[in-house]
């Protein structure tokens, strides 16, 4: 077992489901000494920091598809045809892999190995005209090259395994320092570990909203220790948010703050460490999602079917784990409370999409997308107005916790590997909790994962299917304005003159 | 940025196109991306039967950035579009003018799953506008 020659410097990394790793580790480890191959079929995504491998399809290479030559096996040049044609006609990276039995913990390129990536990654990439790679297993380890199309050799940094427990595996060399544990994370630390601890420290995080229920979001994700997170919500403070969005002051709803100025002043005044991007704009838009492609997790706390849509693309076409939020309250046509719903769904690429859970309603999302002129034509055949919803702190709070919760426990490798993560429904109404539990429709564009239309794993291949955004208010353009600023004070005046303070007896 | 595919249609809608020109004919139909995402697809010579004028139309249809999630609605006509027995159709309203032309809405939606063909729904629009008999239409 040699390491790598390759610097780490500007790694690729992968990601795989957890049933497909389970699949293949299976075929790849059967007992016994013998090797053994497969080949994967993957998406690339390279999002601003890192490239990534998505895998898509596991091939297993049967035992009559080896040929013995030199007194070792090598897989035959039919199998590595038809696996490359499959690539290329889907535009995927082409990926072979294989075994080194009993290695453990370690994994590396025998001097074999590399002959072989040396001699044949040049003619496949002439094949498939993508990019190739080479993976190496050990029961717990992973190493691998890959190569693009007029870059340098890369190593593979490590390859994420994604289920209920999401895990990394790299070649066993890399370092992981803990670092210096800050004080305040001690008692969560008991509960997971000082490697639990800087794998938080590790994760970049997306809020998508931070509103009521996002921004109890950003300050659990803030005060576990999350090292970067992103904010992203095109709306401004209003008074009528103070009773719900953590953090938000009279000051801000009078002066029309961003939500995600005021998150990201959360985060600073919990760890002003924390590294935070704030976008002003709204993250159902093609630009903004695409910003978001390379991030660890997302969490979505907007009401819109858009931003759901978004999300969930993301969470399919990146591989890329999704929590949603909900808390709905229905009232009757005499205004009295019917039912209280909160709801968390997760969406695993692996597991049911939220198309298929039904978290997206069709006709909402569809709704969402029309133009004035279209709407109103709608509306001629009964349309309704927007009207504001009840909401209540304490209500976003329940979904919040919970889905914070499962984010915890997966990526610090609590959940057991094959949790259910179906949907949770609370009904405070009734104090009864429930599972929605959902399956895969036949040929779901985002969850049928080898589907031929299916956008699982795709990465940059396609393009998101939303709409686009235009001109992306970025954190520069979002800060408030002098001409806000005088309009607020003004404001301020004359509340102070329609309501003066009550004269004191001191004085 | 990655994911945003500049000047490239969706996958999905392509395959949409494609299903449409093999349903009515390569030379029917045309289609174009607009600014806003979403995809303008038009089938040309559309007999609508006589109780329409004009009797042979074109059809056009705006597939949202989210086809085939979403249903492809609205469907657009000539505005001029009348019954010649004078009887208004409910569902068949004048926008005022869409990609540069007047043009009337049709806001026909029902049961879409994101696998139905497109042809398919295409021809459940025309089969709609040839059944409108005038007992099912009322008087302005």
């Amino acid at each position: 077992m040699r390491r790598s020659r390759l610097s780490g410097s500007s790694a690729w990394f992968a990601t795989i489901t957890r049933t497909d790793f389970e699949r293949l580790a299976q075929h790849l480890f059967q007992g016994g000494r013998e090797e053994h191959a497969a080949f994967l079929l993957a998406g690339v995504a390279r999002c601003g920091r890192g490239r990534r491998l998505l895998i898509r399809e596991v091939i297993p290479v049967a035992d009559s598809d080896f040929v013995a030559e030199a007194g070792c096996y090598r897989i035959a040049p039919r199998a590595t045809a038809r696996a490359a044609r499959r690539a290329h006609d889907l535009d995927l990276a082409l990926v072979w892999a294989h075994s080194h039995p009993g290695s453990g913990r370690h994994a590396g390129f025998s001097a074999q190995d590399m002959r072989t990536i040396a001699a044949s990654h040049p003619s496949l990439l002439d094949i498939t005209g993508t990019t190739v790679g080479a993976f190496v297993f050990g029961e717990n380890a992973v190493a691998g090259e890959v190569w693009t199309p007029g870059e340098a050799p890369a190593r593979l940094g490590a390859l994420r395994v994604l289920g209920s427990r999401v895990l990394d595996l790299d070649d066993g060399t890399a370092q992981h320092p803990i670092g210096n544990i800050d004080a305040r994370h001690s008692r969560q630390i008991l509960m997971f570990g000082d490697a639990g601890q800087a794998r938080l420290r590790s994760l970049k995080v997306a809020v998508v909203g931070v509103g009521g229920g996002g921004s109890l979001i950003v300050e659990q994700l803030a005060r576990l220790g999350v090292g970067e997170i992103w904010l992203i919500d095109f709306d401004r403070v209003s008074r009528s948010n103070l009773s719900r969005i953590v953090g938000s002051r009279a000051l801000d709803a009078l002066l029309h703050r961003r939500k995600v100025l005021v998150a990201r002043r959360l985060i600073r005044r919990i760890d002003p460490t924390i590294i935070v991007r704030a976008i002003a704009a709204s993250a159902s838009t093609a630009e903004v999602a695409a910003e978001l492609a390379h991030l660890d997790a997302l969490f979505v706390a907007t009401d819109t079917a858009l931003g759901r849509h978004a999300a969930n693309a993301l969470s399919y076409q990146y591989m890329i784990p999704a929590f949603q939020v909900g808390a709905k309250v229905q009232t009757g046509e005499d205004g009295q409370v019917s039912t209280i719903h909160t709801a968390v769904r997760i969406a695993m690429p692996g597991h049911p999409c939220w198309h298929c859970q039904g978290a997206i309603p069709a006709d909402l999302l569809h709704q969402e997308q029309l133009g004035e002129l279209e709407r109103n034509a709608q509306n001629y055949l009964g349309g309704g107005e927007d009207i504001a919803d009840p909401s209540v702190i304490s209500l976003n709070a329940i979904p919040v916790g919970v889905a914070v919760t499962d984010f915890l426990l997966m990526f610090c490798g609590l959940l057991p590997d094959n949790a259910d993560l179906s949907a949770r429904i609370w009904n405070p109404l009734e104090r009864r909790a429930a599972r929605r539990p959902s399956r895969r429709r036949p040929g779901c564009g985002w969850c049928d994962q080898t589907g031929p239309m299916s956008a699982f794993g795709r990465g940059d291949s396609w393009p998101l299917p939303l709409p686009p955004a235009g001109l992306v208010s970025r954190l520069t353009t979002c800060r408030t304005t002098a001409f806000e600023v005088l309009r607020a004070l003004r404001s301020a005046r004359q509340i102070r003159k329609r309501y003066p303070a009550p004269a004191t007896d001191s004085e | 940025l990655p994911g945003l595919g500049a000047g490239m249609i969706h996958p999905r809608v392509s395959a949409a196109v494609a299903d449409l020109k093999a349903t009515f004919g390569r030379d029917q139909v045309t289609h174009s991306e607009l600014a806003d995402g979403s995809v303008w697809v038009t089938l040309e010579g559309v007999d609508l039967g006589e109780g329409w004028a004009p009797r042979v139309v074109a059809i056009s249809v705006k597939l949202a950035p989210t086809f085939p999630d979403t249903m492809p609605y609205p469907w657009y006509l000539p505005a001029a579009l009348c019954r010649v027995d004078g009887l208004v159709v409910d569902r068949l309203r004048p926008v005022g003018a869409v990609e540069g032309i007047d043009r009337a809405q049709l806001s026909l939606g029902g049961a879409w799953s994101p696998n139905d063909s497109l042809g398919a729904r295409v021809h459940g629009v025309i089969r709609w506008l040839r059944c409108q008999a005038p007992t099912q239409a009322k008087a302005s």
